[in-house]
């Protein structure tokens, strides 16, 4: 009997595990996943040169699929530097500049290639930045689903063509609101470019308590565009629910360092003033009415 | 009798001698060995060398989805039924300034299309979603825009009226940033939900749309 119940357990525990087994791969099989690299290119280049180049599609999903390789204009819009692939002008016709050496492929999993491709930049290229994005693109499966979904990866491409290279940029402002009623705690940055290359800019801010013990530390490398202004927040997500904090750092950008100065930040929830601001409330009723209540005992005692 | 003593003590002097020889020696190589300690260590210690060891890490960055179809199934009534899908996408990338992702339709149309029949984007958008419209269809993310936190779990199966918000698909020309990050992230999900509320009037059959995912990193 003690047997037949433990060949009983082994058996059903057996056919648990290879139910789950086959569930598990199922998941995994059914991922379509493309990687590019590098995701980054800054090439320097002549105008009326032609120079090579070579980006690296993974294929690290578990199905097989096509990918097409083309190039399209970049650029950012607004302050918020929202990436924009269709806007044309001088900085960015230079996706047109871009061919590659192939512009349809097949990989299986586990597969990567290389894509070669060419930038033939023309003699009239202005000096300065001119700016492209290299997509991968996977061609949907045949599915028969509603949605079909095609997946993109991109290589920004910052180029920078000889010439008359201005290097041109200003810190805009700094600031932090002073009270602030919900995390994050948040101060905000703005560099302007106005020259006619991207110029890199090197920020270190840091959140202090009243007593300058460091609380939060940010440092960052990013790039601001020509003709434009970058506004960078800075957020401290997992802050405290409540506090007093001081907002500080430095950045650096076009071979100088600015400071910026300490900002005080109060971090107050609404709960916590709709409490103060009822308790406050109270006492001056209270208040009031004991002022009341102690003149009419002096009337009556007169 | 006298010739064997005389081995005897020869023999004596011999292995007296061989353990000298051994002791010695012995002696000899433990110096050797000191001086060779010594010098090696001084050797070491006014010899060094430097190598600098370079790795070069590339910038990568990645997009993924799961290949299962993303079926919307809905039974129509009439004043409307409503029913949604969720698809998960994930980013990664190593990029010190992370990541921005996109969702719009992979050219111009944003209508779910069969033939010439058409269900119609949702007007609502992505900064101002509403509830989804009769005979039109959209998208949600949670804690995007104006979705709201949600979170949206479950999906719907021929409800008639749902809180849900949504937005219309936006042509490729103006494609909308789900999501953007600040720094480097080895899994990064966010979940699509798409949904279509249609009465009768629709006529049956499949219709279907491309959608495009589009990640980059940001500047």
């Amino acid at each position: 009997m003690r047997n037949t119940l433990v060949a009983t357990f082994l058996v059903v525990a057996m056919i648990l595990t290879a139910t789950n087994q086959p569930s598990h791969a199922q998941t995994a099989a059914n991922e379509e996943r493309i990687t590019l690299s590098p995701a980054v290119v800054r090439p320097e280049l002549k105008s009326a040169s032609t120079n090579k180049g070579k980006l690296t599609v993974i294929n690290n999903g578990s199905i097989s699929y096509t990918f097409l390789m083309y190039a399209r204009p970049f650029s950012v819009s607004g302050e918020q530097y929202d990436p924009n692939f269709t806007k044309i002008n001088e900085q960015t016709e230079a996706y047109q500049w871009v061919q590659f050496k192939q512009t349809e492929m097949k990989l299986k999993p586990g597969q990567r290639t290389e894509v070669e491709y060419t930038v033939s930049v023309p003699n009239s290229a202005a000096a300065g930045g001119h700016y492209a994005v290299l997509f991968a693109e996977t061609q949907p499966p045949d599915e028969t689903g509603n949605v079909t979904r095609k997946k993109r990866v991109g290589a920004l491409l910052y180029m920078t063509v000889d010439g008359d290279i201005n290097r041109s940029g200003s810190l805009e402002s700094w600031s932090a609101p002073l009270l602030q009623t919900q995390r994050p705690v948040s101060s905000t940055l703005r560099l302007k470019n106005d020259g006619n290359i991207h110029y890199q800019a090197n920020l270190k801010v840091k959140y202090t308590n009243i007593f300058n013990k460091k609380r939060f530390e940010l440092n960052q490398e990013l790039l601001i565009l020509p003709d434009s202004i970058r506004r960078i927040p800075i957020e401290w997500q997992d802050a405290p629910y409540a506090g007093i904090y001081k907002a500080s750092g430095q950045v650096s950008y076009l071979d100088r360092t600015e400071e910026l100065p300490v900002k005080y930040v109060i971090l107050l929830p609404i709960p916590i003033i709709a409490g103060a601001a009822i308790v406050i409330a109270t006492g001056l009723i209270l208040g009031i009415r004991k002022c009341k209540k102690s003149s009419k005992i002096g009337k009556r005692k007169r | 009798m006298i010739t064997l003593m005389q081995n005897r003590d020869e023999q004596r002097t011999v292995d007296g001698v061989m353990r000298r020889a051994t002791k010695n020696v012995a002696l000899f190589m433990l110096v050797i060995s000191s001086v060779g300690l010594v010098s090696f260590s001084t050797y070491a210690a006014t010899d060094t060398d430097t190598t600098i060891i370079t790795a070069t890490i590339n910038s990568v960055i990645s997009v993924a989805s799961a290949t299962s179809a993303v079926a919307l199934n809905v039974t129509p009534v009439t004043g409307g039924s409503q029913s949604s899908a969720s698809d998960v996408v994930t980013v990664a990338t190593n990029n010190a300034t992370g990541f921005n992702l996109k969702l719009g339709s992979s050219d111009a149309t944003t209508t779910l299309t069969k033939g010439s029949d058409t269900i119609a984007a949702h007007s609502g958008t992505q900064a101002s979603p509403t509830a989804l419209a009769n005979n039109r269809w959209g998208y949600r993310v949670d804690g995007t825009g104006g979705f709201g936190a949600g979170p949206t779990t479950t999906p719907l199966n021929n409800v008639t009226s749902s809180a849900e918000t949504y937005a219309g698909i936006s042509p490729s020309a103006s494609a909308q940033t789900l999501k953007t990050t600040a720094v480097p992230t080895a899994s990064n999900v966010t979940t699509v939900w798409y949904s279509v509320k249609v009465d009768p009037t629709i006529t049956s059959g499949d219709y279907t749309e491309t959608v495009t995912y589009t990640a980059t990193t940001n500047p």
